[in-house]
């Protein structure tokens, strides 16, 4: 090939090279910024949540366990935390429906509701479920049935809060980050 | 009570997480993973008791009081009778006075209360002389 041609040649290729690398880098800068963005919205969401004292520091203590636990843990621990209070708010539901309450049945009901809720920091449920077992060791069924509908309130507005969080955490981990 | 048998390993720290409630379960075996410890669960305290029958032992116990089948208590007090020397700690959202010390009773060496954080386990091993 005539050293010229073989000239244009190699430069056109290195041409095509450095453009091809600077689209990639250019992508990947974008990505990051964009992850940098919806990281940054997710935690304002948790502050929002702990600001509206639905949530205290555990919640993020519990976020932050990912690090050294896997991406999903959030995504895979919220859905089974919220399955298992419905369960356990229907049993309550179901106990208090009784001519003849449980009280201790109740008790236990409110322990177990508390102990998973204390743990993922969502402490306004944890707070009301603490109130229900004071009425239920009161044996008080008016004041145990006005303290479940306050829980049933609270819980409500906490799972609201909790799947639009695990909105934004299944964008990061998904890498979706379309609309950032 | 008890005093610090040493790693079951060796090397490791081991532990055993006692819980019917598994988010709790979930929660506090990535704490533990966090600070390097090996974990096992058992989700009540007839478990514990059929794993230490079994011959597995562990440097450190997370008991929770409330559970079906066997509650903490009974499983606590099953433990010591058979001679486990393990740090046995209570966990639980109980806070009544009578309560906790009905707890501490059957043979616990700590009382936390839940939720556990990792500076709660630190103090916990650090009680024991795990760690620094």
């Amino acid at each position: 090939m005539h050293s010229s041609s073989l000239r244009f040649f190699l430069s056109l290729n290195l041409s095509l090279l450095l453009f091809c690398g600077a689209s990639f880098f250019s992508s990947a800068m974008a990505g990051l910024t964009a992850l940098e963005a919806l990281t940054e919205q997710l935690y304002d969401f948790i502050q929002s949540m702990e600001d509206d004292g639905i949530v205290d520091y555990h919640f993020k203590d519990c976020y932050n366990m990912k690090e050294a636990n896997g991406p999903f843990l959030f995504i895979e621990l919220i859905p089974t935390y919220i399955s298992d209070s419905e369960t356990t708010l229907e049993e309550m539901t179901a106990e208090l429906d009784q001519p003849l309450v449980k009280f201790k049945h109740l008790e236990q009901l409110c322990t177990r509701l508390k102990g998973g809720t204390a743990c993922i920091g969502a402490c306004r449920v944890a707070t009301s479920c603490g109130e229900l077992r004071r009425a239920a060791i009161a044996k008080n069924k008016d004041n145990c049935l006005l303290r479940l509908e306050m829980i049933k309130g609270d819980f409500s507005i906490l799972r609201n809060r909790l799947e639009a969080f695990l909105e934004l955490e299944r964008r990061i981990v998904t890498n979706d980050y379309q609309g950032c | 009570m008890a005093t610090s048998n040493g790693s079951s390993t060796g090397t490791k720290i081991t532990a055993l997480v006692v819980d019917d409630d598994r988010v709790i379960n979930a929660i506090h075996c990535k704490l533990l993973n966090k600070l390097g410890i090996e974990n096992h669960v058992a989700t009540n305290g007839k478990e514990a008791v059929d794993l230490h029958c079994s011959g597995k032992k562990f440097d450190l116990i997370l008991m929770d009081r409330d559970m079906p089948i066997m509650n903490g208590i009974e499983a606590t007090r099953e433990l010591r009778a058979m001679g486990v020397r393990s740090i046995i700690v209570g966990v639980s959202t109980r806070s009544i006075k009578q309560e906790i010390q009905e707890f501490m009773d059957s043979g616990l060496d700590d009382y936390q209360e839940k939720p556990l954080t990792s500076s709660k386990v630190i103090s916990i091993l650090r009680k024991i002389d795990f760690v620094d």
